[in-house]
């Protein structure tokens, strides 16, 4: 048995690591690039890297607050260099097509090609199945207690009914047996009539879609109705406006509150995600969601440095001012059990009778707020000792 | 109250638009939920959708179930929430058949929840997450 057990983890040790390369090989550009085309690069030829143009169209749809992108390589482009921005039909990367393809195919015939949503849903289903029976079992395991100790109140109660943990589950191996069930058969192609229309776009939130215009110069945005080009200038009014019709040139205003904290994370190199999921402003990466889970959970506490902006405000910003120990409790005990650590971005507005109205007009702006993390963990004394 | 089309109410809820249209395309195309229709919630001014989810089959009746979108950024009360709660109290919907933006067919239930509805929070990548809102105190399912 031992020389089998040991061939059976070598073998799963090298597709883990096959697998580690080939998302290091298809996600290894940390951004959209656009080299510029000019003689120094013709001269050197082949001894610099190929001309790379990643451009990519994008609409500015102000009613969601978004920058849509519909073409399905320029998609990929931007997942694929900086996991920018979430398909809008799928749980991160634009797979809706793929899906409903799959889908469509197994209506035909069987199929077994899982996409990132499908397998999800194959693990969850499975947990769920283990829960009620561990719950069963726990039951049963009370119930058998409470016998034995009416009998023979004296002597500990004999219990004999096992409550299985996930360890003892298999839980991975049950998945894996679902997956290889039965022959794999080669699923039929669908006609271009059967072929259905693709109708997700690649979303991306205002503050993503300016980082990438603005840093990388590969996000060209036009207007969704007209089709007319945004320049970059007008981009940064029009967020701001976006957020807030009435005020767009205040200090505080929404979209320039999550913009500077988006743009100093994305700076330091993190991949940022949004965090509504575990109820929180953003999501830190180290590489990217398709390599490890995030760490970091970062939540956005705006600070006045002139209180009398902060009467005058007409925005309700959250998490400005005191917070109760029960909304720590809630935020931390929510991330710490999915295994992320809380993080406390203070972000100082300055005072707005500091910044000039053409300061505000451009994102320099941005250079006069300050960004300072804290840490937030929970210290269990009996525990943390060594 | 009949047929509405999301984009008739997107127009009359220009504030709600964005979530509407967004929370829409998730049920209807990801979620693969049957049936789905814009409802006015006038009472309450709020757009909503019902359309029943695809494990509804067991029971062998459709039952609508209530979904009302929101923004992240939208602030909530306790009043808000017994707003909507009596809106859907006072919900009319025509048992009618219509083709909705797909040009599919889509009829409304005759039969939809009014103890709870699911609250569709919805930001800015299209990130959305749900929650189930009772009206009144529930015991927590094991």
């Amino acid at each position: 048995m031992q020389p089998n057990k040991a061939t059976e983890s070598s073998l799963v040790q090298k597709g883990q690591r096959q697998a580690r390369l080939e998302n290091e090989r298809i996600y290894g550009q940390p951004l959209p690039r656009r080299t510029p085309k000019n003689w120094l690069f013709e001269l050197l030829g082949s001894w610099y890297p190929q001309d790379t143009d990643d451009t990519v169209i994008g609409v500015l749809d102000a009613p969601s607050r978004s920058v849509w992108v519909f073409d399905q390589e320029q998609q990929m482009t931007l997942w694929r260099k900086g996991f920018f921005g979430k398909g809008n039909l799928s749980r991160s990367e634009p797979t809706w097509l793929k899906r409903e393809i799959n889908r469509l195919q197994v209506e035909k015939k069987g199929g077994k090609e899982l996409t990132a949503e499908e397998l999800t849903a194959k693990r969850r289903m499975i947990r769920k199945q283990f829960k009620q029976q561990r719950a069963e079992a726990v039951a049963a395991a009370e119930a058998e207690a409470e016998v034995s100790f009416a009998s023979n109140p004296n002597s500990a109660p004999v219990i004999t009914t096992v409550i299985p943990s996930t360890q003892t589950a298999g839980l991975n191996q049950q998945l894996q047996a679902i997956l290889s069930a039965g022959d794999v058969e080669a699923l039929p192609d669908l006609t271009i009539e059967e072929t259905p229309d693709n109708m997700e776009h690649l979303q991306l939130s205002l503050a993503e879609a300016f980082f990438v215009a603005w840093t990388t110069g590969c996000l060209i945005i036009r207007e969704h109705d007209s089709g007319e080009l945004i320049t970059l200038p007008d981009l940064w009014l029009r967020c701001q406006k976006i957020h807030s019709p009435t005020w767009p040139n205040r200090i505080d205003n929404p979209f320039l509150i999550q913009y500077v904290a988006y743009h100093h994370f994305r700076s330091l190199g993190w991949v940022v995600k949004s965090g509504i999921k575990f109820c929180v402003d953003y999501l830190l990466y180290k590489k990217g969601p398709v390599f490890h889970h995030a760490e970091f959970a970062v939540v956005v506490v705006p600070s006045y440095e002139d209180p009398e902006d902060l009467q005058t405000s007409p925005y309700n910003l959250p998490n400005v001012g005191p917070m109760s120990w029960q909304w720590f409790s809630t935020l931390n005990r929510a991330n710490s059990q999915v295994m992320k650590t809380l993080v406390l971005a203070h972000i100082t507005i300055p005072a707005s009778k500091s910044i000039s109205s053409s300061l505000l007009e451009t994102p320099k702006v941005i250079s006069k707020f300050n960004v300072r993390e804290i840490v937030i963990r929970r210290f269990v004394a009996a525990r943390m000792r060594d | 109250m009949s047929h509405i089309s999301v984009a008739t109410l997107a127009n009359k809820y220009p504030s709600n638009a964005g979530d509407l249209t967004q929370v829409y395309n998730d049920l209807h195309l990801a979620q693969r939920w049957r049936n789905v229709i814009a409802i006015d919630l006038d009472a309450a001014k709020r757009p909503a959708l019902m359309g029943v989810k695809p494990d509804n089959e067991e029971h062998g009746v459709d039952v609508g179930t209530i979904v009302v979108p929101c923004s992240l950024s939208d602030h909530l009360s306790l009043n808000w929430i017994k707003d909507i709660f009596r809106a859907i109290e006072l919900l009319k919907v025509e048992s009618t058949s219509a083709t909705d933006s797909q040009n599919e067919q889509v009829s409304c239930p005759s039969e939809w929840h009014r103890t709870f509805i699911y609250l569709a929070i919805t930001s800015q990548d299209s990130s959305q997450v749900y929650y189930k809102l009772s009206d009144g105190i529930v015991k927590p399912q094991m």
